[in-house]
């Protein structure tokens, strides 16, 4: 852990420091002063993200560090789109989530700056790992819906604990086509770069696997309904597992070699 | 049947990509993959008959057309082709060309070939391709790396202007100038450095490195020779510059006459003749060869209309769907919790 002095880190600190007030403001029901702050983080991680990619002079998604600058960034519309479409409200969480993906940024990942390699300058390089993250964040919020709902107290009214499962459901909607699309879009440029759509590589099977994960959800969900909630939420939980080894246990470590090493 | 493709997969993950091509074409998986195709149909045509609308079938039949566009383009698929329309397509090949010469042998990798033997064989094309020219454009600023014999390790981006503090005990480096391609000439009676604009590649950088102890030192470092040592602190210090694109200009020549002529680069393959060419290899230090990847295109726009297909079903049934649906049907949840609470 280190932290940066320069003005990159300087605006991820602010980022964060506003996202852990908003985060707080939201715990003690504060819904307005919450809001605020939520949208002024948000402007925060805008300009975070922005400076970035006015520094690098290219759309930073190369590497961990600059796509959890992103992620950062997509939580509040994603949190937005959840509220007004999907009703499922639970920003007080988005907010922790913006929190939890900004640290590492801030704290951990190396930020030095890197030329795009060739096989990097594809006009599908951005939307395959735009795709990818703001699924990510469905999923997430979708575990949480799903611990919610495992962890829920006998006696709590029935509506309560099928709403997290619910909940669930609605944001694995949200989230799957975007997983298939980042899939998709990955085995295309896969094919312009490299010449297969499939290399077989660590990071491919990782992700077919967390797409498998959730299109098994769906069968189990599509056979039984609501009547087994608790094993839906941890086929869901399994999912975002899958998420965390893919993301950052396949680009961490040297278990797992291949094509996708340059993140 | 999915579980079990999700436990592969990750099986597939820890093994490494080359084994992992190796058991996922092996008999027993491709029995497995017969048997999801059938499930498969059989789930299309399951659906077809209870589903009144066309977004679930469409689907897995999505997934059906991918997996029949993948066995038509893999080696078995060749083999099989070929045996049963008398083609003679290889699925894949390298070629490497020199420059100002034409090529038409092509090495194909041998599956599994026993130890000891070569593991490649050769093929004739019935056409030629000549390399015109190959050169690598790099961006102007790369990576140092600088490093000392206690194994103390830095990459530094350069950025012209920069300067970069290493340690206590190291002194710092400043990027004063990047060179594409670094020439020198004599003028007014002194020997000038300038980034020249003529044919070649030289690529050099040029800092100011500042010892804990002992005056400021100024060096040209160039990715050609790496290694140049600063005395005053024993530290190593190497130029890597960053590859912006590779460029092999070729031209196809078939009975004497040029039928194609095209510039391959990354992301940017040939089409010709029911095959693609890479970019995949090169001469790094001289430019004067390129080594193309071919690629047969069969069953590959099968696959691309499998991959629309399921885009259409997953997001018809999902988003237009499903969540208009069930988001409706939670808000009416909700206010009928809330009548009956008053």
């Amino acid at each position: 852990m280190e932290i940066k002095y320069t003005t990159q880190g300087l605006l991820i600190y602010i980022a964060i420091g506003i996202y852990i007030l908003a985060f707080l403001a939201a715990c003690l029901r504060l819904k307005k002063t919450a809001h605020a702050l939520f949208f002024t983080a948000f402007l925060a991680s805008a300009a975070t993200f922005g400076y970035r990619w006015y520094y690098v002079k290219h759309l930073p998604l190369q590497n961990l560090f600059e796509v959890f600058l992103f992620t950062g960034l997509a939580i509040y519309p994603l949190s937005l789109i959840s509220q007004k479409i999907l009703k499922t409200a639970d920003s007080a969480f988005d907010m922790l989530i913006a929190v939890i993906v900004l640290f590492p940024a801030g704290f951990v990942f190396d930020a030095v700056a890197k030329n795009l390699p060739p096989a990097l300058q594809s006009p599908l390089f951005a939307p395959h790992v735009a795709a990818y993250m703001l699924a990510y964040i469905f999923m997430a919020k979708a575990a949480f819906q799903a611990v919610l709902q495992i962890f829920s107290f006998k006696n709590k009214p029935q509506p309560i604990t099928a709403d997290a499962e619910h909940k669930t459901y609605l944001l694995i909607c949200a989230g799957l086509p975007l997983l298939t699309l980042g899939l998709i879009l990955g085995s295309v440029w896969g094919k312009f770069a490299w010449g297969n759509f499939w290399n077989w590589d660590p990071k491919e099977m990782w992700s077919l696997a967390i797409w498998l994960v959730y299109v098994i959800y769906f069968h189990f969900r599509f056979m039984y309904g609501r009547e087994k909630p608790k094993i839906n939420s941890s086929i869901a939980l399994a999912g975002f597992a899958v998420i965390v080894i893919t993301l950052l246990w396949v680009n961490l470590s040297k278990i797992f070699i291949g094509l996708h090493s340059y993140a | 049947m999915f579980l079990a493709l999700f436990c592969m997969s990750v099986y597939g993950a820890f093994i490494g990509p080359y084994e992992a091509a190796i058991f996922f074409n092996s008999i027993p998986v491709t029995a497995y993959w017969c048997t999801l195709l059938i499930l498969l149909f059989a789930a299309y045509a399951r659906s077809r008959k209870v589903i009144r609308s066309i977004d679930l079938p469409l689907i897995y039949l999505a997934c059906i057309i991918i997996l029949l566009g993948s066995f038509a383009g893999s080696v078995r698929g060749h083999n099989l082709i070929n045996r049963l329309l008398g083609h003679d397509k290889f699925r894949s090949a390298e070629i490497t060309i020199n420059v100002g010469q034409n090529q038409n042998e092509v090495l194909i990798r041998k599956d599994n070939p026993p130890p000891q033997l070569p593991t490649f064989h050769t093929r004739q094309l019935p056409f030629a391709l000549r390399l015109r020219n190959f050169r690598i454009e790099f961006y102007k600023s790369g990576r140092l790396l600088v490093w000392t014999p206690e194994k103390q390790k830095w990459q530094l981006a350069v950025w012209p202007g920069y300067e970069y503090p290493l340690d206590l005990n190291t002194g710092s480096i400043k990027i004063l100038k990047v060179y594409k391609n670094f020439r020198t000439k004599y003028e007014s009676g002194k020997t000038l450095a300038y980034d020249s604009n003529e044919p070649g590649s030289n690529p050099a950088v040029w800092i100011r490195y500042n010892p804990v102890k002992g005056p400021p030192v100024r060096k040209f470092i160039f990715s050609k020779f790496p290694n140049p040592v600063f005395e005053t602190d024993n530290i190593y210090v190497d130029y890597i510059p960053d590859i912006k694109d590779l460029y092999s200009d070729i031209l196809i020549i078939k009975d004497d006459e040029i039928v194609a002529k095209e510039t391959i680069e990354v992301n940017k393959p040939l089409h010709f003749n029911g095959y693609h060419f890479y970019q995949y290899d090169y001469d790094a230090i001289n430019q004067r060869f390129t080594t193309l990847a071919m690629v047969s295109d069969t069953g590959l726009y099968i696959v691309y209309c499998g991959f629309i297909l399921l885009c259409i079903g997953i997001f018809w049934r999902l988003w237009l769907k499903e969540l208009p649906s069930s988001s409706q049907h939670s808000t009416s949840e909700k206010s009928r919790g809330k009548n009956n609470g008053n």
